[in-house]
């Protein structure tokens, strides 16, 4: 198992997960790096129990999720020492920049995302492998190392949330 | 509750940046001297440890065996002064 092969062979998978996340290019590319450094330090002890894809999912997922929390933390601190917080918070929650938006939906995906954006770590998760990635329960379940019934359940609770976050925006 | 989520279906994939192996194997390497530096730091603490550990001993046992008789260099009748 080589780096250069992986990489070749995931790499826009990789990109695309971590831009589902961060919503951004930049930010994309970091967690992109992160997650190929991981790959090749941990191929070693890499055991075979899952497929080489779902590795690799797991790590993306993880990578971008550490990276949001950091990414909150900084900003808190920020906010907090610039005693600016409640204008600080608004404006980081409208930033939605993901390329992959067509024009003519962009309007409804900067709401969806900003509404994904709130929901609990493995609920944003379990959507956007659902409803982006287009997997199935059972693929999810495999990522996530949890139960089929586990999974359906925090996607009851994911499509509640997010409807009502939604709701309160005004979309439906 | 029924919601719309339809539109993020219709996310178009995007292609990996150019240039994004080169940066990958810039940090790996970053991140293996960053390894090296951690390395020699610890076998360089463990050394002095080991060093200043030696020392304390050694000084210990010389006081320890000039402790128990502090004198009894003077009265070795094995010195010339007796025979």
């Amino acid at each position: 198992m080589d780096v250069a092969e992986l990489f070749n062979q995931y790499k826009v998978m990789v990109y695309n997960l971590a831009l589902h996340y961060v919503q951004n290019r930049e930010e994309a590319e970091e967690i992109c790096q992160d997650v190929f450094v991981s790959v090749h330090f941990a191929k070693d002890n890499f055991r075979n129990e899952a497929s080489i894809k779902t590795w690799i999912y797991r790590i993306t997922i993880n990578k971008s999720l550490d990276y949001l929390k950091a990414k909150k933390t900084k900003k808190r601190w920020a906010a907090i020492l610039s005693l600016d917080f409640f204008q600080d918070h608004a404006i980081a929650s409208k930033e939605v920049q993901h390329p992959g938006m067509v024009l003519e939906q962009k309007e409804a995906l900067q709401l969806i995302f900003n509404c994904l954006n709130q929901l609990p770590d493995h609920q944003k998760t379990i959507i956007i492998l659902s409803k982006i990635e287009q997997k199935t329960i059972k693929e999810i379940a495999d990522i996530l190392n949890l139960s089929t019934k586990s999974v359906e359940s925090h996607m009851h609770r994911a499509k509640k949330n997010l409807g009502q976050l939604l709701q309160q925006e005004g979309r439906i | 509750m029924n919601i719309d989520l339809q539109p993020l279906a219709q996310l178009q994939q995007q292609a990996a940046p150019d240039g994004l192996y080169p940066k990958i194997m810039e940090r790996l390497q970053q991140k293996k001297t960053q390894q090296e530096q951690l390395q020699q730091s610890i076998y360089s603490i463990v050394c002095i440890g080991l060093l200043a550990f030696s020392l304390f001993y050694t000084a210990n046992n010389l006081y320890a065996s000039t402790a128990d008789a502090p004198y009894s260099n003077l009265f070795q009748t094995s010195s010339s002064l007796y025979k």
